[in-house]
Order: structure tokens, then C-alpha cells, then sequence
């Protein structure tokens, strides 16, 4: 497991100095400081552009990695044979992957920190807004090993490009899918019960928003705050099992 | 031992998606996402101004259908909507009588703000200051004020009769007979057509009894 | 035996089926350097991987000192250097190193490690800004951490400038005097001719032939024998009993191994 953790760190150094996390980064501070204006142009009560600007921020941390970084490290390293090197060391398949998730998680954990502590400055004059920020952040980091646990397992079978797509069209299909499930339920189509069996294998990242309860100050269950890690790991460790399997198949 | 760790996790997978579908959660209240300030609207809107003025009705009819059998709904962004949509567009007329019209079930304050908005870009327009008027006759039962709307929109070109009869009638109302009697005669002698002509006469003759008696 | 490869066979399942090897067998001593040489296509990049535990047989054994390659423990026997390597490139050549360290659970010899391959000057430059020559170095550093027996170099000279090339020819010659086993492929005659003890000769999968370059197979013998000066060409085996004869008959003039056969056998194992 040490040497695991090494492996990860390294992965972590190479990719945290990456031109596109930057790029992530400067659009989420520049996000954050539109809602200076944003503030001053739109009506509304004070500092809810900002709470609004800080949760949205961690979001796109927890989702513009898994997208932008993670689906390209397993493709990428395979495209330009540096993949080699890894897979020559003692490891197996499952702690390769595993290492590379463990990176990715480092770096949303990372971004998301150091954004919710600038954002708890800007809210800071309006109100005293801790609580929010750390439930957010706490289910934005599962929402992270979730969306990157697809994008490790989409890098591992084909193109950096289409590993990037397909992890952007499981996150939009998440993000839907609750919608879809409670219109069906609704209306009493059938397809309410195939969307249920579904939801077994396509992720419901809705679970891990809770946005409009922290910012309307709404009850929420509680037992949010532990399904969604149990769901996140749960699904990591099946999804880590699989591209391991793939991996270790492909002719390299 | 590796493969071990998958059935718990598959289970785990089960188990919590089980417990999701369970999960109800509240609708948050009316959220709606950002009503801008007409001013920078207007400004970035460019030469499409007309198109993005309706589209800010278009939502702030949406906003209004969209809650209307909920009771005691607040509405609480709908002026700013209205107020957002003729910034960008003062030269519709039918935005302001729209906005009035419906900030009614909100508060009507915020309906005569919205008209005597639409007054300093539609100075000639009679229906705005007749719509404060009624409102102030109707809502706040206050004829004394309704009247001096009236009388406003009786000076107004394009009014029909009922204008500067209606202001008779509330300044009336209001004890305030000489008020009452130029609203009638001002219109007397505008007008061309004679059957009016001898109705506000009538009127003005039953007007001035009165004040002789009242000034007695 | 440091490296015993038993009739390994391997064939890619493409839309096209290419048996890339049709039954190698291979072994190498503990303590030589062995080159391994063919053309492209011949299999060479494709063995390497199998001993390298990157890459799984269809049928047939590798083993390092009794150890499967794919295994942990046979990993850490083996050091690998990939043909046209790349790695992190956005940490320095330092950070490299004691990253590859700490992976293999090792004690970190960056210092050295960096002097022997000549990169101390370029250690806190990112990788990314070296040269190929430099990066080529900078792998072969990593190939040497947690000091492993037996170093497998895909193509290590490929693509380098004469300069580059003479660099690495140095520290391979240098791990040979430390006792290191080096197992390489080349598809440069001469660069194997120049390093190697031995020699196998690859082509379409199979092995042609294994040589003793060390030991020249085949010498030329000029002598003299009643003012007359004859030319022999003389294998290992029957040497000795020539000398002895001309020394009772003549006067030798010389004696000098025969220009290495590679090419031709190369040349010979394509037709």
C-alpha cells in the first residue's frame, strides 16, 4: 500500500503542474470574482451570488478533473508509451489504477480546499458560512472519485478525446437522471421501472448535490452525508476492478 | 483477497442507491436564477434590446403562471422582472400595463411605481395615469387621489369619455365640486361630438345646483 | 543462469494476426552482455516486453533467477528501459528518480545515480526540457534503482546523435565491469558488435542464431612456409593445431580474428 501511495504522489506531482489544471483553476478564481459583478448586476438578496459562485466553483473542481485530467491519464501515458515505465514496476494492474485515482483525488481535494477557503473569505462579509461550504465540499470530493472512477475506466479502453467525452456524457446523464426518474414515476410510464434498474449502473449524481438545501437553508436527510461516500467508494472499487481486468487484457 | 472486496462493494452499490430512491427532498422555494438589473441588461443587449425586453416578459409571465394557484405565493421577483424588461424596453407601452396589471396580486405600490415609470417615457399616453387612478379607486379606496389620476389622463390626447367622467364623479366624491365641474367643462369644450356635448352640459348644470347649495 | 527463455511464443490478436514469436529460447550468464539483433518486425521489441512483465506469452517460460518477470519479486530483479522512452516530464530529473526510489521501496542513490549517467548539471531541469539524449540517460538512471542484476534495454542507442550514443556505449560498458547482466536489442550492427559478449539473431519470430562475439568464431592465418606466404581462414576449433604445424614447417606472420559475420548472417537469416 506504500508504495501505492508513492506511486500516487508521483502521478500527482506530474499532472498538478499540468498546463489544464491551471486552466481549471484560473476559471473557477475567475468564476469567483465575476460574482463581484454579478452581485452588482443582477437583483437579488446579498452575498447569494456569492454562496451561489462558491458552491458552483467546488462543483466544477469535482467535475472539470475527472473530465479534463483524469481521462487522460491512463490514454495519454498508452499514447505516448510512458505507460511502459509504470506498468515495469512491482505493481498490479488494480494498484496502478488505484495509484492514478488516488492522484486524481489529491488534486480535487487540493482545488476544492483552497476555493473554499477563498470563497468563505468573499462570503465572510455577508455572513458567517462555514457549515455549507464543508457539506459541499465533504460530497463534491465523492462526487470527484465517482465521476473520476469512469473517466479511469473509459482512459483505460480507448482515446484520450473520447475518455474526456464519454466521462462528460456519464456526468450529464447523472445529472438527468433523477429528473427522468421522477417524471416517469409521475406520468406511471413503465419506463420508470427500467430507468429504477438503471440506476444501479449509470451514477445519479444528483445524490451529491445539495446546493439548493445549503443555500435556502431547506432540510435535508442526513443520511446523505454517508450513502453518497458508501455509493462513491462502492462504485470506485467495482469500477477500479474493471479497468484493471481491461487493462491487463490490452495488448500494449 | 482483492477479489473479495468486490462484493461488499457491489452491495454497497446496491444498498445506497436503494436507500436514494427513498430519500425525498424538499423543493426549494422559488429560486429564480437571476434577475438582472435592467441597466447592464440593457447595455449589453446592444441592438437586440427589443428581443431581450421580451424575453424578459416572456419569464416574468412564466414566473407569474407558473405559481398562480399556489396561495399566498409572494412573488417575490416580479417587479424586478417587470422593471428589468422596461429598462431595456421603455417604448413598450404594454409591458408597463402588463406589469401593473398582474403586480396587483403582489402589491399594488409597486404597480403605480411601474406606471409612473412608464409616465416619464410615455409623457402623452392616457391609459397609464387612468390605470393609477383606478387603482387607487379600486385597491385603495381612496377617491380623492383616483380623481387626480383621472383628471391627469382627461388632459391626455386620445381619452375617451368615461375619463373625464369618472373624474368628475370621484372628485365628487371627494366634496371637491369646482374640481368636478372643470374636469367636465374642459372635456365640453374640446369635444366636437354634440350628443356628448349636451350630456356634459346636463352634468355640468346638475354639478353647479350642488355647489350652490354646498356653498350656502 | 541469470535468464532462461523457453520456447515463448506470441501472436497479436488484431484485425490481422501477426505471430510476432514462433518459439524463442534463449539463456543468459550471469554477468554478460547480450544483444539481441534484428531487423524491425522481427520480434525483438515484443520479447523484451515479455521479459519486462509488460507483455504475457501465449505459451512458453521466461524466468529471472527462477522468478516469474511477472511478478513482483521478478520485477525488482530486472531493470527496463523502453525503446524511444518517455515518462513524467513535468518533474525534474531529480524528483524522477527519488520518485522511482520511493516507488520501489528503495534507498534513494539520486546523486550517484545521476553522476554515473552525467546529468548532474540538468538534475532540477524538468524533463520535459531534455534533449533525447538526456532523457535517454535519465531512464537508463532509472533502470539501475534498487541496484537489480539483470537490466533489459529496448533499442537503448536509437535515435541518439554520435555523441549520445558513445555516452550510453560508456555506461553500458561500465555496468558490465560492475557485474551487471545487460540484455539489449539493437536493430545497429555495429553498436552490437562493439558491446556484446553474445548475440542472438532474430528474424519473423524466430531465432537464426546465438554468436560468441567475444570469442571470434573464424581467423585469418598469414604464414610463411619456404618463402612462400600463404592466407588461411581458420575456425576456433582447428586454431591451435595450425600454429602448431606452421611453427614445425614455418614462420607465422599473422594471426587475426575474421570480420564479424553479423551482417551476413543477419543478410542470411533474412532470405
Amino acid at each position: 500500500m506504500k508504495e501505492t501511495i508513492n506511486l500516487s504522489i508521483g502521478i500527482f506531482n506530474e499532472y498538478f503542474r499540468d498546463k489544464i489544471f491551471y486552466f481549471i483553476f484560473s476559471l473557477s478564481l475567475l468564476l469567483l470574482l465575476s460574482s463581484f459583478i454579478l452581485q452588482e448586476m443582477v437583483v437579488g438578496e446579498p452575498g447569494k451570488v456569492f454562496k451561489d459562485m462558491a458552491l458552483n466553483g467546488i462543483t466544477l473542481f469535482a467535475v472539470a478533473v475527472p473530465v479534463f485530467i483524469t481521462s487522460q491519464m491512463i490514454s495519454n501515458q498508452i499514447q505516448r508509451k510512458s505507460i511502459y515505465l509504470i506498468l515495469s514496476f512491482p505493481f498490479s494492474y488494480s494498484s496502478i489504477i488505484t495509484a492514478h485515482l488516488l492522484a486524481a483525488l489529491y488534486i480535487i481535494f487540493i482545488s476544492i480546499v483552497s476555493y473554499g477557503l477563498l470563497a468563505f473569505a468573499l462570503i465572510l462579509p455577508f455572513e458567517v458560512w462555514v457549515l455549507p461550504i464543508i457539506i459541499h465540499a465533504f460530497l463534491s470530493l465523492f462526487l470527484g472519485l465517482l465521476l473520476s472512477s469512469w473517466a479511469i475506466l473509459f482512459s483505460s479502453v480507448t482515446t484520450t478525446t473520447l475518455s474526456a467525452l464519454s466521462t462528460f456524457i456519464i456526468y450529464m446523464v447523472g445529472s438527468t437522471f433523477q429528473t427522468a426518474l421522477e417524471y416517469s414515476q409521475q406520468s406511471g410510464n413503465p419506463m420508470y421501472f427500467v430507468l429504477k434498474i438503471i440506476g444501479y449502473i449509470v451514477p445519479n449524481t444528483t445524490v451529491f448535490d445539495l446546493k439548493p438545501e445549503l443555500i435556502y437553508r431547506l432540510n435535508f436527510s442526513k443520511s446523505i452525508l454517508w450513502l453518497a461516500p458508501i455509493y462513491s467508494i462502492s462504485a470506485a472499487i467495482v469500477l477500479i476492478a474493471i479497468s484493471s481486468f481491461i487493462l491487463s487484457r490490452r495488448e500494449l | 483477497m482483492k477479489k473479495l472486496i468486490l462484493i461488499p462493494a457491489i452491495l454497497g452499490i446496491f444498498f445506497s442507491v436503494d436507500e436514494f430512491y427513498r430519500i425525498r427532498r424538499e423543493k426549494p422555494p422559488e429560486s429564480i436564477l437571476y434577475v438582472p438589473k435592467g441597466k447592464y441588461v440593457k447595455v449589453m443587449a446592444m441592438n437586440f434590446r427589443e428581443i431581450v425586453a421580451d424575453y424578459l416578459l416572456a419569464r416574468a409571465l412564466v414566473y407569474f403562471g407558473a405559481h398562480f394557484y399556489e396561495k399566498a405565493f409572494p412573488y417575490k421577483w416580479l417587479y424586478n422582472l417587470f422593471d428589468a424588461a422596461t429598462t431595456v424596453d421603455p417604448f413598450n407601452r404594454e409591458a408597463f400595463m402588463m406589469g401593473a396589471r398582474l403586480l396587483t396580486v403582489r402589491d399594488v405600490h409597486l404597480s403605480i411605481k411601474l406606471l409612473k415609470k412608464g409616465m416619464k417615457y410615455h409623457s402623452n399616453y392616457w391609459k397609464f395615469p387612468e390605470m393609477v387612478g383606478f387603482i387607487y379607486f379600486f385597491y385603495l379606496k381612496d377617491p380623492a387621489k383616483a380623481a387626480i389620476w383621472y383628471d391627469k389622463a382627461s388632459r391626455l390626447p386620445g381619452h375617451p369619455p368615461y375619463v373625464p367622467s369618472l373624474a368628475s364623479k370621484f372628485y365628487t366624491e371627494a366634496g371637491k365640486y369646482r374640481a368636478a365641474i372643470r374636469v367636465l367643462y374642459n372635456f365640453y369644450i374640446t369635444t366636437k361630438d354634440k350628443r356628448l356635448k349636451a350630456i356634459f352640459k346636463k352634468d355640468i348644470e346638475r354639478l353647479q345646483k350642488r355647489l350652490m347649495e354646498v356653498e350656502r | 543462469m541469470i535468464l532462461e527463455i523457453e520456447n515463448v511464443k506470441k501472436t497479436y490478436k488484431g484485425k490481422k494476426k501477426v505471430e510476432a514469436l514462433k518459439g524463442i529460447s534463449l539463456s543468459l550468464k550471469t554477468g554478460e552482455i547480450f544483444g539481441f539483433v534484428g531487423p524491425n518486425g522481427a520480434g525483438k521489441t515484443t520479447l523484451i516486453k515479455i521479459i519486462a512483465g509488460i507483455l504475457r506469452p501465449d505459451s512458453g517460460k521466461v524466468s529471472i533467477m527462477g522468478k516469474s518477470p511477472f511478478s513482483p519479486e521478478g520485477k525488482r530483479l530486472r531493470g527496463f528501459l523502453p525503446e524511444n522512452p518517455q515518462t513524467f516530464r513535468n518533474l525534474t530529473g531529480r524528483e524522477f528518480l527519488n520518485f522511482c526510489a520511493n516507488v520501489l521501496g528503495k534507498p534513494k542513490e539520486t546523486d550517484r545515480l545521476l553522476k554515473m549517467v552525467g546529468l548532474e548539471d540538468a538534475a532540477d531541469r524538468k524533463i520535459k526540457e531534455y534533449s533525447k539524449g538526456m532523457l535517454q540517460r535519465i531512464m537508463l538512471a532509472q533502470s539501475l534503482i534498487g541496484d537489480p542484476p539483470l537490466l533489459v534495454y529496448d533499442e537503448p542507442l536509437s535515435g541518439l546523435d554520435p555523441i549520445g550514443r558513445k555516452e550510453v556505449k560508456e555506461i553500458i560498458k561500465e555496468l558490465k565491469n560492475q557485474g551487471k547482466t545487460v540484455f539489449f536489442s539493437s536493430h545497429i550492427i555495429e553498436d552490437v558488435e562493439e558491446l556484446v559478449d553474445r548475440a542472438a539473431i532474430i528474424n519473423e519470430g524466430r531465432k537464426i542464431k546465438v554468436l560468441e562475439l567475444g570469442k571470434p568464431a573464424n581467423f585469418t592465418v598469414r604464414y610463411f612456409i619456404e618463402g612462400k606466404l600463404f592466407t588461411e581462414k581458420v575456425n576456433r576449433e582447428k586454431l591451435w593445431e595450425k600454429i602448431f604445424y606452421i611453427r614445425e614447417n614455418g614462420e607465422i606472420y599473422e594471426i587475426k580474428p575474421t570480420e564479424i559475420q553479423l551482417e551476413e548472417l543477419l543478410n542470411e537469416g533474412n532470405n
